[in-house]
């Protein structure tokens, strides 16, 4: 994109925000992420030795694809906040910020170093201060660390996944609790953005990831809370819909379910089992939940006949909810083969310095102002003369920092020319 | 925890029959804003479905109105009751609220100021848009499902619904961004949000991981074809433990806990090691981990090896956890409710 192009591109709803992310790992930094896909300018603050997961595998060209993914489109500088020459540089930069996150174990920490939120608010009351920490302020876990494995296992979550039957497990290679817990701290920040923009000050605000873990999984412990078993591993099957599990097919497995009555109705026609319409055993959602083992067992024997391609293929057509299970091909080959996917622009690639970078495009769209695919990466402390010649004046640096990114962004699409 | 009023002033319409619709219109309500779940009484199409437990946490703090659907002033109504709205929220399909007059175009010229917020489950274009989507369905798509159960055995879902949950999550993310536009530019707009946009953000992390990687290394591009991973199995409860990259406290651990001659394999002494068989310490150490009270476990690796260790809660105990309770997470009383996990000052 050129500097004209990019001047006249229809911006996104946080054009003009500056945002630090103070940032590590996952919750903090992909809360940034999705702020700068929407239109804000974000520069991560790493300390000199750099955010850890720069160097967790696997790596792309030497850098880790978690530092990759969960940083796009940022702008990097490096201070080093037990410096006081440093530390003087973060206040300057945070006076004209208007957000700021970090996602330390504790938020003791930021106190510690000297810009904790009581020292902050004199230098700029309207910046929105987040601190997402493990377990929150106080309380038996305060200290304690977290990862994605032990808030899987602490929220729950691993009690009410696995086998049916079976003991409960943690999911191996997603993190989709860490995603949850950078989902809400992102709204928390919009929220406080827009209290803000109706004429209150900047605040303060503190996330948990077991917080928002819990949070996360609120349809199942609402289940408990409405007295309810506590539930238990089920496979694929779920405690409030039926049928809406996995069913073995003449290749592998579908996915089906019948969120209403319609799509009930619909599901028989297709299998075949028209007189399961007049089973009393089935014929309400609640019914067909209470005899499930029964009901499942006549559905799959059908299943079982013809290929999962082949009822995919059956039951979209009449519109109930399905997907094939895939297991051969690998988690992008699977993505970048599915034609929604393909045709709702959800997967994007983005030129980086470690070759093209496979990403998740804005999950929102707008219709007046747009989100944006975001940028490469920064390499450690890769804008820090910028930052450092604009310390003052917002719109100045945020100027300035635009159009280095068209620079860079030339010069990479010059390479891959 | 104190009541949120971040968001008061702000008046939401909500018009949904999914989990994500109700999540989001439970988000901004949280927040602080005043939300309106048009309901019917009926078996009509707003119906909310079964008396599902999740909805009487999602809508605990709705005002729930039943207009007459079948009415000839429903619509005016409905058109009433959206002046002086900031949000709707729907996640309707689109030719039943075009039948209602409740499409975008239908709207935009009157509420030029209004923010609608449009869920749908795989989109709003491709071959799948007009397809009815769940959780499930979308989890198997997005692939989160790829690294549970064992890959020659059935599939096994994810057991928080973080498909429609994190939907609304994002829809209430997208109507609050449009807000911010809208006080600049005074303008209203359509944004939308869909299950399978949000499952494949959820997916991000395996999915950069995947892009060319220098090796195949680390759990997100490996774990796949691990077996399922249950933790340790001691006395009273299953648990995990993490040295958090202290490779090597593991063989004195190991030899701690009654595993001396794992404790001497290069398989469990090294990071390269144990990045590859890590998780087959939890079968190799089953006999020693069952001697073990958690209580003694736990002692054993935080203080000597400054390590965590945290047992698998089903969900009534996190709900007795006293971390939950110190967060104030539980609003009390005869239908206790969530509240959104977040302290201010």
């Amino acid at each position: 994109m050129s500097s004209k192009q990019l001047k006249s591109a229809r911006q996104g709803p946080l054009d003009g925000l500056l945002v630090l992310d103070f940032g590590q790992a996952a919750v903090g930094p992909i809360a940034a992420e999705y702020l700068g896909m929407l239109g804000a300018t974000v520069i991560k603050v790493e300390s000199p030795r750099g955010d850890m997961v720069r160097q967790g595998s696997p790596l792309m060209k030497g850098t880790g694809t978690t530092f990759i993914g969960n940083n796009l489109g940022k702008f990097g500088m490096v201070l080093d906040l037990k410096s006081s020459e440093d530390l003087e540089k973060a206040k300057n930069l945070i006076r004209i910020a208007d957000v700021l996150i970090e996602n330390f174990r504790s938020s003791d920490v930021m106190v510690r170093l000297g810009l904790g939120y009581d020292v902050l608010k004199d230098i700029n009351p309207d910046l929105v201060y987040v601190s997402s920490s493990a377990y929150g302020s106080g309380g038996p876990l305060e200290n304690m660390r977290s990862n994605e494995w032990l808030s899987e296992a602490l929220s729950g979550f691993a009690s009410v996944t696995g086998a049916e039957d079976g003991a409960g497990e943690i999911s191996r290679g997603t993190a989709n609790l860490d995603w949850n817990g950078a989902m809400m701290n992102t709204v928390v920040i919009l929220a406080a953005l827009v209290r803000r923009a109706n004429g209150k000050s900047g605040c303060y605000c503190a996330t948990s990831q077991f917080g928002s873990s819990v949070y996360g999984g609120i349809t199942r412990f609402a289940e408990v809370l409405a007295g309810q078993s506590p539930g238990r591993p089920l496979g694929t099957a779920s405690t409030w819909m039926a049928p809406d599990e996995a069913f073995q097919t003449l290749d592998g497995y579908i996915a089906v379910s019948a969120p209403t009555q319609q799509c009930w109705l619909n599901l028989i026609r297709v299998l075949g089992l028209d007189s399961l319409q007049d089973d009393p055993r089935f014929s309400t959602n609640h019914a067909r939940v209470n005899a499930r083992v029964a009901l499942c067992a006549r559905l799959s024997e059908r299943f079982s006949r013809e290929t999962s391609a082949e009822w995919h293929e059956r039951l979209i057509a009449a519109h109930v909810p399905c997907a094939v299970v895939h297991r051969s091909k690998s988690l992008l080959e699977m993505l970048d083969g599915h034609p929604q996917i393909a045709a709702t622009g959800a997967l994007c690639r983005i030129a980086s310095p470690y070759g093209p970078v496979a990403s998740q495009a804005p999950h929102w769209t707008f219709s007046r102002s747009p989100a944006a695919i975001p940028a490469a990466p920064p390499l450690l402390g890769e804008h820090a003369s910028i930052v450092d010649a604009n310390l003052h004046d917002k719109q100045a640096l945020i100027h300035a920092l635009k159009r280095a990114r068209v620079q860079s962004q030339d010069q990479l699409s010059t390479e891959a020319v | 925890m104190n009541q949120l009023d971040l968001l008061s002033g702000i008046r939401v319409l909500e018009l949904s029959e999914g989990i994500a619709g109700a999540m989001c219109g439970k988000v901004l309500s949280d927040l602080g804003a005043e939300v309106i779940k048009v309901e019917s009484e009926s078996d009509g199409r707003f119906h909310v479905k079964g008396s599902a437990a999740a909805y009487q946490q999602l809508d605990a703090h709705k005002q729930i109105i039943y207009p007459d659907i079948a009415a000839d002033d429903f619509l005016a109504t409905l058109q009433e009751i959206f002046d002086g709205i900031d949000f709707f929220v729907t996640d309707l399909c689109r030719k039943d609220l075009s039948d209602m007059g409740l499409d975008y175009p239908d709207l935009q010229e009157s509420h030029a100021g209004l923010i609608y917020c449009y869920i749908s489950g795989w989109g709003v274009n491709g071959p799948l848009k007009d397809c009815e989507a769940s959780e499930l369905s979308i989890q198997i798509a997005s692939g989160m499902t790829r690294y549970l159960g064992s890959s020659d055995g059935p599939p096994v879902r994810q057991g928080f619904d973080l498909v429609s949950v994190n939907t609304g999550i994002a829809a209430a993310q997208a109507a609050l961004a449009a807000y911010l536009w809208r006080h600049q530019s005074h303008k209203g707009q359509r944004v939308e949000v869909s299950m399978l946009a949000t499952a494949v953000a959820l997916m991000q992390w395996s999915i950069a991981a995947e892009s060319k990687p220098d090796a195949w290394q680390g759990r997100q591009v490996t774990a796949q074809d691990w077996p399922p991973d249950h933790g340790f199995l001691c006395a009273d409860t299953r648990c995990f433990i993490d040295l958090h990259g202290n490779t090597k406290a593991w063989p004195d651990l190991l030899r701690e806990i009654g595993c001396p001659e794992l404790a001497a394999d290069p398989r469990f002494n090294s990071s390269e090691g144990l990045d590859i068989h890590g998780p087959e310490l939890p079968a190799l150490t089953a006999a020693q981990m069952k001697k073990w009270a958690f209580a003694d476990l736990e002692k054993l690796v935080r203080e000597k090896y400054d390590g965590t260790i945290v047992p698998v809660l089903d969900l009534s105990k996190v709900l007795e956890h006293p971390q939950i309770e110190h967060l104030g997470m539980i609003i009390p009383g005869e239908k206790p409710t969530i509240c959104f996990p977040m302290e201010m000052k």
